[in-house]
């Protein structure tokens, strides 16, 4: 069981709160309606005002569950203009959890951070870069694969 | 066992985001 994990808890205490939904009661029957749920767990991460900043569903053990949410909450952060705030969640995974499945996302977006923070710099390609030596296999590589054409 | 302080409230739990300037996790689940 992933929710009991003490890690567990505290990353996911210490950028959201948490609430379950249970879609085996008929109460809940409109809202599920209402964010096309077909599957679970299906994990949302949600702005205050009930935007869907990330999702994903589906069984994953503590370590990549705590990765993926990771992603989520960075990706959150990024997707509001808070480039400190992401890049500090992006850098945590891949320093945690580097060998998850979604450290290459992580990879991918640090890149995509640092870039949007500064247009003028570098670090967009320095991360991509990293990203094809690290990840070459990654769905990400091929993500920024573009940007291996002569 | 620690578990995840879960509200059951979707409103309260947007509430709460806002006013802790944190995100909402949203697990939809099924209990069988």
């Amino acid at each position: 069981m992933t929710y009991p994990q003490p890690p567990v808890v505290d990353t996911i205490v210490k950028h959201a709160i948490a609430v379950q939904i249970d879609n085996s009661k008929q109460e809940n029957n409109q809202f599920l309606h209402g964010i096309h749920h077909i599957w679970t767990p299906d994990i949302r991460i949600l702005h205050y005002d009930g935007f869907e900043l990330y999702r994903f569903d589906g069984f994953l053990p503590p370590p990549e569950f705590m990765a993926r949410s990771l992603c989520g909450f960075a990706l959150g952060q990024l997707r509001l203009k808070r480039f400190d705030a992401a890049e500090a969640i992006y850098a945590d995974v891949l320093r945690r959890f580097s060998t998850t499945y979604a450290a290459p996302e992580a990879l991918y977006y640090l890149g995509v951070t640092r870039y949007r923070r500064d247009p003028n710099g570098d670090e967009l390609l320095t991360q991509w870069a990293n990203l094809r030596s690290r990840y070459p296999g990654s769905e990400y590589r091929v993500k920024q694969s573009f940007k291996e054409l002569p | 066992m620690a578990s995840l302080p879960w509200e059951r409230d979707y409103a309260a739990a947007l509430e709460r985001a806002r006013s802790e300037h944190k995100f909402v996790f949203l697990d939809v689940f099924n209990p069988g």
